[in-house]
C-alpha cells in the first residue's frame, strides 16, 4: 500500500467506495496539499458526494487508502483530529429544526473543550469572517441561500479547520450569490485553508482559479488546470 | 370534591407531583421523536409497553420496570439489526410492533389478566401510582435531564444533521442509541401515567406546539417543556373539578394547545 504523501492534507491511493455491492467510487488517486484550492467537478451519481463522504469517514473503503490530514481515516489519530476538516452539505440547507443562525455556528464547537468565553469568541470570530454576523440572531430557516451558505462555512470556521469540504455550495444560489461565495472561498484559501469542494456547475467557481478533476463513474475522466 | 383538598390524598398528591414532573421532561424527548422521525418506533415502543405490562399484571412484577425492560430490549434489537443486516428500519419497526401486542394479547388470554387492568394500560392511571412508580419516574426524568442539559450542544447538532455533527466531532452513531434508549424508556414511564393511546399528550404534542413558535433550538426545547407542564397542570385541575380521568384531561388540553397554536401562528404568519 502507498504511503500518504508527505505533508498533504488528502492522499487518496487506489480509493474504491462500494455501495450495495456496486461500486460507486474509484480506483481512484488524489492529493490535496496544505492551501490547495480543488474543484471536484462531474453531473450527478459520477461519485462526487461519495468523495466527500468517504474523505469525512462517513463512508468505508472498500480497497485502497486514504489519509486525511496525515492519518488513515479511521484510524484512532484521525479520530482525534476529524474535527480539523469542516464540512458544508446540500441537505442541511433544507433544514426545517429551529434553529439561529449563531447556533448553527456554535455547533463547529459543540465538540470542543475550553472554557465557555473563548468559544463564544471562536463563534463571534468566525461570523465576521465568513460575513455572516448581522444574521446571528435571526432564524437559519429564513435566511436566503447566500446567507445560509455563510454561516454553514463560519460553523466550519469556527472548528479552525485546515481543510474544508463543500458539497455544491452554490446550488440554488443566485447569480451574484454564487460570485459572492466563490469571492469568500478565495480569500480563505487565500489564508492557508485548504478547500476541495465538489460540484456539477463550474461556473461561477471556475473563477477560483483552482485546479479541476473531472470524475464521471466513480473514476477520473480529466484533470487541468484554468487559465 | 373540592379539587385541593383533593390533593390531601396520598395518591392523588403523588399523582400531580409525578405529572408535573413528567410534563415538564418528556417533551424534551418527543422533540427527538419528532425531529428524528422515530414516530412510526414510538409506535412499536407503545406496543412493547404493552407486553411489558401485562407481563407484569401477569406475574406480579412492577409494570413499569418490565415495560422499559422490553422497549430498551426492542430498541438494542433494532439498532443491532439495523447495523448488521440492514434490514429497512420500517419493515423491522413494524415486524416488532406486531409481534409485541399478538404477544401481549397471548399473556393477557393465558394468565386471565382482568380486562379492567388491561385497559388501564391503554389510558394509564395516574393515581394508582406506587410510591416505587412515582420514584422511579422523577429519577428517570432526572436521568433526562442529566442526559438532554450536558449533551445539549451535541444533541443540537444530531438535529441539524448528523453528518455535519460527526464532521464537529460529536460520536453520532452512539448519540443516537442513546437517544432510541431514551425514547424507549420514556414510553415505557409515560404509559403508565396516561396510558398507550394518550401517550403523546406528553411526548408529541407539546413539541409539535413549540415548534410553531421556537426561533432556536434552545427556545425549541424550553417551549416544549412549557407546554408539557402547562397541559399538565391545567388537564391534573381539569380532572379533578370535571371528574374525568386525568390522562385524558391532560390530553384535551394538550390538544386544544395545539389547534390554539396552529390557529395563533396560521394568523400571525
Amino acid at each position: 500500500m502507498t504511503e500518504a504523501s508527505p505533508g498533504a492534507v488528502v492522499t487518496a491511493v487506489s480509493l474504491e467506495v462500494e455501495r450495495a455491492g456496486r461500486r460507486v467510487l474509484g480506483p481512484l488517486d488524489l492529493t490535496v496539499r496544505p492551501g490547495q484550492g480543488l474543484l471536484i467537478a462531474g453531473s450527478n451519481g459520477s461519485g462526487k458526494t461519495t468523495l466527500l463522504l468517504a474523505l469525512l469517514g462517513l463512508l468505508p473503503l472498500s480497497r485502497g487508502s486514504l489519509t486525511v490530514l496525515g492519518h488513515p481515516v479511521g484510524s484512532r489519530a484521525w479520530r482525534q483530529r476529524r474535527r480539523g476538516v469542516g464540512y458544508v452539505n446540500q441537505e442541511s440547507v433544507q433544514t426545517t429544526l429551529p434553529i439561529s443562525a449563531r447556533e448553527v455556528v456554535e455547533i463547529g464547537v459543540c465538540s470542543a473543550r475550553e472554557r465557555r468565553a473563548v468559544l463564544a469568541a471562536r463563534v463571534e470570530t468566525a461570523m465576521e469572517r465568513s460575513g455572516c454576523l448581522h444574521v446571528a440572531a435571526r432564524p437559519y430557516r429564513d435566511l436566503s441561500g447566500g446567507e445560509k451558505q455563510r454561516v454553514a462555512i463560519a460553523r466550519c470556521l469556527a472548528q479552525e479547520p485546515e481543510l474544508l469540504l463543500l458539497d455544491e455550495p452554490t446550488a440554488s444560489l443566485d447569480p451574484s450569490a454564487k460570485d459572492d461565495l466563490a469571492g469568500l472561498l478565495v480569500a480563505l484559501n487565500g489564508q492557508g485553508i485548504s478547500i476541495l469542494t465538489v460540484t456539477h456547475e463550474l461556473g461561477h467557481l471556475g473563477g477560483t482559479g483552482w485546479p479541476i478533476v473531472e470524475l464521471e463513474g466513480g473514476r477520473v475522466r480529466a484533470q487541468r488546470t484554468q487559465s | 370534591m373540592n379539587a385541593l383538598s383533593a390533593l390531601h390524598y396520598a395518591p392523588i398528591a403523588r399523582g400531580l407531583l409525578v405529572l408535573l414532573v413528567a410534563g415538564a421532561v418528556f417533551p424534551l424527548t418527543g422533540v427527538f421523536v419528532l425531529r428524528l422521525n422515530l414516530v412510526t418506533l414510538r409506535f412499536t415502543l407503545m406496543h412493547g409497553t404493552m407486553l411489558g405490562a401485562a407481563i407484569a399484571l401477569a406475574v406480579g412484577a412492577n409494570q413499569v420496570l418490565l415495560a422499559a425492560a422490553v422497549n430498551v430490549s426492542l430498541v438494542a434489537l433494532i439498532a443491532l439489526s439495523g447495523r448488521r443486516n440492514g434490514l429497512g428500519a420500517g419493515t423491522l419497526t413494524t415486524f416488532l410492533m406486531v409481534t409485541t401486542i399478538g404477544l401481549a394479547f397471548v399473556v393477557i388470554y393465558r394468565f386471565g389478566v382482568p380486562a379492567k387492568d388491561t385497559l388501564a394500560i391503554l389510558w394509564g392511571n395516574l393515581f394508582a401510582l406506587t410510591p416505587v412508580d412515582a420514584l422511579l419516574t422523577v429519577a428517570f426524568a432526572g436521568a433526562t435531564l442529566g442526559f438532554v442539559l450536558p449533551l445539549f450542544g451535541k444533541l443540537r447538532a444530531l438535529l441539524f444533521s448528523p453528518e455535519v455533527a460527526f464532521s464537529a466531532g460529536v460520536n453520532s452513531q452512539a448519540l443516537q442509541r442513546a437517544i432510541l434508549a431514551f425514547v424507549g424508556l420514556t414510553v415505557a414511564f409515560a404509559v403508565r401515567l396516561v396510558g398507550a393511546l394518550l401517550l403523546d399528550a406528553l411526548l408529541l404534542l407539546p413539541a409539535i406546539v413549540a415548534s410553531f413558535y421556537a426561533r432556536s433550538t434552545r427556545q425549541l426545547f424550553v417551549l416544549a417543556s412549557l407546554v408539557g407542564l402547562t397541559s399538565s397542570v391545567l388537564g391534573f385541575f381539569a380532572s379533578l373539578w370535571l371528574d374525568i380521568p386525568a390522562s385524558s384531561a391532560v390530553t384535551v388540553v394538550a390538544a386544544a394547545l395545539l389547534g390554539a397554536g396552529f390557529l395563533l401562528r396560521r394568523r400571525t404568519s
